[in-house]
């Protein structure tokens, strides 16, 4: 009985199993090869074996090194933005009163946008000469002159990060505001029984329960973060200042033809990722669950 | 059996009738001044093709469209894509054998590469012999004896002056060396008239790339040998002086900051308010953008002069753009019929008058020059006499990304990341290294 229960289970996962194979496996198959291979994109069917050599050459390329060096700025200050504007706006928003139905649906604006129409807004909120950024700050007396923000070096990566962080804000604050409503009540209401102060219920409360969709967050936010393109490439073209890893890749794929490098790249992005992911898991699974 | 095979009879004479009488109500149609079964013109009516363009086009061509399907009975579906997103979807789309559109913009320095990979289909039948004849810059397109596109925009790049602006600063006569040039820009902004006098962009996009090899031919010299080797690091060199010129524009305040974040198209939009009074490197299809009041408020004191050079020599380079049809379009014909109906005199005449776009054909710019239609035409005209391309010794495959590193580069050198040595060298090294 149990082995034909295990039978139908696996009977179950087959169509997905396919769907993996077809659509993740094979073309990481196809790409794994490709990297090690000179192809150009001109020409794809002329192709000679390059070994490590396109690895090699990412590694040794500046650009590259610059743009990763961007990257990991954006992951960790987008995700360390995202985590605490996420907890604070979830833990505003977890009791209903008037006008928070108002408040959630103003939120998930800029995560319904596309990246492109959000990254086109925030140019001409930016915009040295007409952006309202510039118009505003004058007025608080903040600047005494207009400014030059998206290709300021010291704060052009803020400004990229600031817009990333827009967009991502509402999905995780939904998500974590999901895990809050689950919360049960009594807890709360014996902490203030007990004489726990807010701080008190945070810490020991509320971050507890909140850290099983943490992981989730974070992962998401990683994922958002190294794929960051659309962004820094609308609002500043292929500046090294805020280049990303993607916006390398597409260059070298797409501009120098070079799709074997492009390829090896590609699949050393895929790489880092795959390794945070099972550092999250890990993480995760060391969790004492409520 | 009889009766069977005389039945049969009968029925064949009756379909035999029936075919007759089909086909001389047919040859009855064809006399309302069409001839042959099909109307002339119209051999591929019913078919639908997609034509894919950059923006600047939108507005011409959509107007023509209508026309052209009433005429053909071909149906356009005209797509608009920014120019990197457009370049991409040709790419990505020819590399896996499929056709991004059935008629595609064709940018100067895509021939060598595109050519090579024998991604679009040799145009030198579509058009007659006359057509060719009269296209002045058709060679820019052919790949061997090939044309893989159309000239469908002949531009260069031309300086335009707030004249006014000079003659408040106190300056009676616009200087035509590119050093006198920047002395007045100093005056201008000296004077008081206008804080930023020199207007170009700066932000990492190919557009910023243009002043700096315009005004490298325009002092005398050019950006690499023969042998693709870079000629703009020495201090007396054509192109060292010419990045020098920007450097020093932006770094004296001549050039407004705001400039990091400009595009081409920036640059022209402010330019026609009234902010600069240099646009250094235009475009040549924006003298109908800034001599006309509806559009530019400097259309009274605009004027159009030879690229600022040095010693009294002015050069300047085409930056000319067509149209092709990819070899994997699966209407061909009907395209070919587009590309005709868009180079008729009458419409690459109104293309201009009406949308700035910058014909090839001598014999309408002889037309529009006659007829007085270009402003500061006979400037025009000269500076016609002075194009060159911008690589002599023809478009290497790398230029594309090369040019994309030296607007980064340049980006990087504006934001002061960079001396002007070592940016220089930096563009040198990515030359170098896309090379091997």
């Amino acid at each position: 009985m149990k082995r034909r229960d295990n039978d139908i289970f696996l009977l179950w996962l087959l169509p997905m199993a396919l769907v993996l194979l077809c659509f993740v496996i094979l073309p990481l198959l196809v790409t794994v090869v490709d990297s090690l291979y000179s192809v150009s994109l001109l020409n794809v069917s002329d192709r000679s074996f390059a070994g490590a050599d396109n690895y090699l050459t990412v590694l040794k390329d500046a650009n590259v090194r610059t743009a990763a060096g961007n990257t990991l700025f954006y992951t960790v200050v987008s995700l360390t933005a995202e985590t605490v504007l996420g907890i604070a706006a979830a833990v505003a928003l977890k009791e209903k009163y008037r006008g928070r139905s108002v408040i959630l649906a103003v939120l998930s604006i800029p995560w319904a946008l596309p990246p492109m129409v959000n990254s086109m807004t925030w140019k001409l909120i930016f915009d040295p000469s007409v952006g309202i950024l510039n118009e505003i700050l004058l007025q608080w007396g903040v600047i005494d002159a207009y400014q030059v923000w998206l290709n300021n070096p010291e704060l052009s990566k803020w400004c990229v990060t600031t817009v990333h962080v827009w967009k991502m804000l509402p999905f995780i604050v939904i998500i974590m505001l999901a895990r809050l409503q689950t919360m049960p009540r009594e807890i709360m209401e014996a902490a203030e029984t007990d004489g726990a102060s807010a701080v008190q219920k945070f810490r020991y409360f509320t971050f507890p329960y909140l850290r099983p969709v943490l992981f989730i967050t974070l992962a998401q936010g990683t994922i958002g973060a190294v794929h960051l393109f659309d962004e820094p490439y609308a609002m500043t073209g292929t500046a090294l200042d805020t280049r990303t890893l993607l916006i390398q890749d597409y260059l070298t794929a797409f501009r120098e033809y070079n799709l074997g490098t492009g390829m090896a790249l590609a699949l050393l992005i895929s790489v880092s990722i795959l390794l945070l992911m099972v550092l999250y898991a890990k993480l995760a699974g060391r969790q004492e669950e409520w | 059996m009889k009766n069977e095979w005389q039945a049969g009879w009968k029925r064949g004479i009756a379909a035999a009738l029936c075919g007759l009488m089909i086909f001389a109500l047919g040859a009855c149609g064809s006399d309302s001044g069409e001839s042959g079964g099909t109307q002339e013109g119209k051999e591929f009516a019913g078919e639908e093709i997609a034509v894919l363009l950059p923006p600047w086009y939108e507005e011409g061509i959509a107007a023509t469209i209508p026309e052209f399907e009433e005429a053909t009975g071909i149906k356009v579906n005209l797509e608009i894509l920014d120019w990197d997103p457009l370049r991409d979807r040709i790419v990505t789309a020819c590399s896996s054998g499929k056709a991004p559109a059935d008629v595609t913009e064709f940018s100067w320095d895509w021939v060598g590469n595109f050519g090579a990979a024998g991604w679009y289909a040799p145009l030198n039948d579509s058009l007659d012999d006359a057509f060719w004849a009269d296209s002045m810059t058709k060679d820019t397109f052919k790949y061997g004896e090939d044309y893989l596109a159309v000239p469908i925009y002949n531009d260069f790049r031309l300086t335009y002056v707030n004249k006014a602006d000079f003659t408040a600063a106190g300056i009676e006569a616009v200087p035509a060396g590119a050093d006198e040039i920047l002395e007045a820009a100093r005056k201008i902004k000296a004077s008081g008239v206008e804080e930023y006098p020199v207007a170009l962009p700066l932000s990492a996009v190919a557009a910023t790339t243009t002043p700096w090899f315009m005004l490298t031919k325009s002092y005398g010299g050019e950006l690499f040998d023969e042998n693709y080797q870079p000629l703009f690091l020495e201090k007396d060199s054509a192109g060292y002086r010419a990045m020098n010129w920007i450097m020093t524009g932006l770094s004296e305040g001549l050039i407004d900051p705001a400039s990091l974040d400009y595009q081409g198209m920036d640059v022209v939009d402010r330019f026609k308010l009234g902010q600069g009074s240099i646009d250094i490197a235009g475009w040549a299809g924006n003298v109908t953008e800034y001599f006309n009041s509806e559009k530019s408020q400097i259309s009274d004191s605009v004027e159009v002069i030879k690229v600022p050079g040095a010693e009294g020599v002015s050069r300047t380079y085409g930056l000319l753009e067509g149209v092709g049809i990819p070899a994997a379009s699966e209407h061909k014909g009907a395209a070919a019929e587009f590309i005709k109906w868009i180079n008729r005199p009458e419409f690459v005449e109104s293309f201009f008058v009406d949308y700035g776009i910058f014909p090839s054909s001598q014999a309408v710019i002889d037309k529009l020059v006659g007829e007085g239609k270009i402003p500061g035409g006979e400037v025009v005209s000269e500076v016609l006499g002075t194009i060159e391309p911008l690589f002599p010794q023809g478009a290497p495959e790398w230029y594309g990304n090369w040019e994309s590193e030296t607007a980064a580069v340049m980006n990087q050198m504006a934001k002061g990341q960079l001396s002007l040595d070592a940016g220089l060298a930096a563009i040198a090294d990515a030359a170098a290294k896309l090379q091997k």
